[in-house]
């Protein structure tokens, strides 16, 4: 190389890195092209199971969700289901807690009573926030309905339960709107 | 004693050991610890002794692993101990103690090589280990037996809104949940004037830390600023673990910078922060900026021509 | 002097562990040294990124011109980072949202670039081949040990195994502050174990003499080990 470089032509000093580099990246992009091509259905096909079991867990009785239109601005959740067997609906809702967002999923049966809860609570203090999360918590708000929740939040972790109640509320007042 | 002995320097020595000022410090402790036995039963001094027994093993066995020279005569290890249990509820598992108080002797001490390199309060780390590890317990405060609720309950603190001048003396005298060592501001006041009428503290860092809170506590807007400085670990933190020798400035206008810091980032944690106690964290914040504020502070000789900012640099360049 | 395969092999994983030695890609190992399954995952992840992009820079070394090697280099380790994710998103979704960020980030990983410029750039195919896989290894071993002591502790199961009841967890060994401690232990006994009768061990400068642009001023302290290893290679 270093007798090549003596000659310092303009091929050597200003086009060869150039080409090289360039057909370097067009290879490399060829071949990830390729693989992103077989890679992307299983990719897809792997969140839309996820997406559904996260919903099958706290609506057991569904076979399979349909997505269900809702205004956005009128309502404070971020997603709406149905279940294909008619057997109750999954909503979830964002609210703020203590560090970042608390994403609440609920799933209410035909009637609109909540028969199944979860709460992500990673953003909130560990050990303190978390508490939200819980399922001793989280067990408070099953088998309540229209929007009678009367729950308290949790002392120490009023923040963190509190997006959890917001979420609650929300969910159970899109629900009434959109029977 | 005829003889002319020759030594090298100091010949002037005061009679001030380790020992004898630990033993000081451990002597202004017991107010606090009595008053907790009284007010949560005699677990806390199971827990005391418990915390001291392990610190001072602990200190032991690495020396002994290591083939140090055994310090554990000079009494810092027993006043470690006696901090560290101070800073747990009385209901606290003690097998979590055992692992706070190795935490406090091992990484916040021996580690560092033993009494006076360690950077931070020995007692604080085993505090912070405590609390990220567990925290639940660590704030599951019980309310001292023959209050109306007796059921575990926040500290003052965590509802700060709540503190009134109607339940002044229950807060002052430590009749309301909390740590074990830190809740009685009278028996940890006595502790911290009997230290300084035996000159082993200076009120400076005290009355500063103390001040300086009441201060930004009350510029920050927090709830009731004058009655916040009793509720909480101020007590405890201002007169036996700001105090510490080892990690605080050796100047007294250091002591002073030192106070306000203490004050200052305790507010700022209380007011703003997610944790409702922040007497630990501001200290050992400070305990950081020590080397840095006995640099500022320290004292310049009379004549001592003055080297100009950045010529170090160029030295070296 | 030349140092055969076999030293060229173990070299990544005693001498000049890549994490512990080298202190290479430390942000990775605090970050997923929490759970054991997360930390075997990173340890392959990286040894088929490093592999992989060691022998292809090795295989291009004469073709790449001196002036652009830095964006070729970073160019086929990226390439091969891609393709890693693509194929764990794919297959193993589990690891893949385990690993999160720190998957793609191996890209920035300085073992990965540090051994194309290092070795791969001026050394033969078989031998970067080797020299990857022994710094993988290296790598692996090293996460996989801390991972093992902070999921032991944090959460009391070793590989999702209960070993510690629950109840009985010390959950700063699981966070930030753990991960630091641990790190200083583990490198604290490598170089411990290393150390020779009555001697201790000097690690290796892994930049391994090349002193360009660097102004540390250990020049003297490389020249000093290379005699060294060459007393040590005639004995």
């Amino acid at each position: 190389m270093t007798e090549e470089k003596k000659k310092n032509s303009l091929f050597q000093d200003m086009i060869k890195p150039v080409l090289v580099l360039l057909i370097i990246a067009a290879v490399v992009a060829a071949l990830l092209a390729f693989v992103h091509n077989i890679t992307e259905p299983i990719i897809a096909e792997n969140s839309r199971i996820a997406a559904e079991k996260a919903r099958m867990e706290v609506l057991p009785d569904a076979d399979a969700f349909t997505e269900i239109p809702y205004e956005a601005e009128q309502f404070n959740i971020t997603s709406a289901y149905k279940a294909n067997n008619g057997c109750g609906y999954v909503f979830t809702s964002a609210n703020k807690g203590y560090g970042g967002d608390v994403v609440v999923t609920v799933g209410l049966d035909a009637n609109g009573t909540i028969v199944g809860i979860k709460a992500d609570v990673s953003t909130e203090t560990s050990g303190v926030g978390s508490k939200a999360g819980d399922e001793k918590y989280l067990s408070n708000y099953m088998g309540i309905s229209g929007s009678d929740d009367n729950i308290d939040t949790i002392s120490g972790a009023t923040y963190s339960s509190s997006a959890v109640k917001t979420g609650v509320a929300s969910v159970l007042e899109a629900f009434e709107a959109l029977k | 004693m005829n003889r002319l002995t020759v030594s090298v320097s100091p010949h002037i020595r005061s009679g001030n050991t380790t020992q004898k000022i630990m033993l000081d410090v451990i002597i202004a402790l017991m107010p606090a610890l009595i008053v907790s036995i009284i007010l949560y039963g005699f677990r806390s001094l199971l827990l005391t002794v418990i915390s001291v027994i392990t610190c001072v093993l602990g200190e032991l066995i690495f020396e002994k692993l290591l083939h140090r020279e055994v310090t554990i005569m000079d009494l810092s290890a027993v006043v470690t101990g006696i901090l560290v249990a101070f800073n747990v509820p009385v209901d606290m598992p003690i097998w979590m103690l055992v692992v706070g108080a190795i935490a406090a002797i091992i990484l916040g001490k021996m580690i560092f090589g033993g009494l006076g390199c360690n950077f931070m309060n020995p007692a604080l780390v085993g505090r912070i280990v405590m609390m990220f590890s567990f925290t639940t317990a660590m704030t599951t405060y019980s309310v001292p037996a023959g209050t109306v609720d007796a059921l575990t309950s926040a500290t003052p603190l965590a509802v700060m809104g709540n503190l009134d001048w109607s339940n002044f003396k229950d807060l002052v005298l430590g009749i309301h949940g909390g740590v074990i060592g830190e809740t009685c501001c009278v028996a940890l006041l006595a502790g911290g004037i009997y230290l300084i009428i035996r000159k082993v503290i200076k009120p400076i860092i005290p009355l500063c830390y103390i001040g300086a809170l009441m201060l930004f506590t009350w510029i920050f807007g927090g709830p009731q600023p004058i009655l916040s400085v009793f509720a909480g670990g101020v007590f405890l933190g201002a007169f036996f673990m700001a105090t510490d020798y080892v990690t605080s400035p050796i100047t007294n206008w250091g002591k002073v910078i030192f106070g306000c810091f203490i004050g200052f980032i305790t507010a700022v944690i209380r007011v703003f922060g997610n944790y409702t106690e922040g007497v630990t964290f501001a200290i050992i914040l400070a305990n950081i900026l020590v080397p840095y504020i006995n640099d500022l502070t320290r004292r310049k000789p009379v004549g001592a021509i003055v080297e100009k900012k950045g010529k170090k640099v160029k030295a070296n360049d | 002097m030349k140092k055969s395969k076999w030293q060229i092999f173990t070299n990544g994983i005693f001498k000049e562990n890549p994490v512990l030695i080298l202190l290479l890609g430390c942000c990775s190992v605090l970050a997923i040294s929490v759970t054991v399954q997360g930390a075997l995952g990173m340890g392959a992840a990286l040894t088929f990124v490093l592999v992989g992009s060691n022998v292809v820079i090795s295989l291009l070394r004469k073709i790449i011109p001196d002036k652009v090697r830095i964006p070729c280099f970073i160019v086929v380790i990226a390439t091969f980072v891609t393709l890693v994710e693509m194929i764990t998103e794919a297959f193993l979704p589990d690891l893949y949202s385990s690993l999160g960020i720190f998957l793609a980030l191996i890209v920035v990983n300085c073992i990965v670039l540090g051994r194309a410029e290092m070795f791969a750039s001026k050394n033969g195919v078989v031998d970067s081949l080797l020299d990857g896989l022994g710094m993988g290894i290296g790598y692996t071993v090293v996460i996989c040990a801390i991972a093992v002591v902070r999921e032991l502790f944090a959460s009391g199961t070793i590989y999702g195994l209960r070993i510690i009841p629950e109840g009985y967890q010390i959950g700063i060994i699981g966070q930030t502050p753990g991960g630091f401690l641990l790190f200083g232990i583990a490198m604290a006994v490598l170089i411990f174990a290393l150390g020779k009768k009555g001697k201790k061990f000097d690690p290796r400068i892994g930049c391994d003499g090349a002193c360009g642009n660097c102004n540390l001023g250990c020049e003297n302290r490389i020249q000093d080990i290379k005699k060294e290893e060459e007393t040590e290679v005639e004995k």
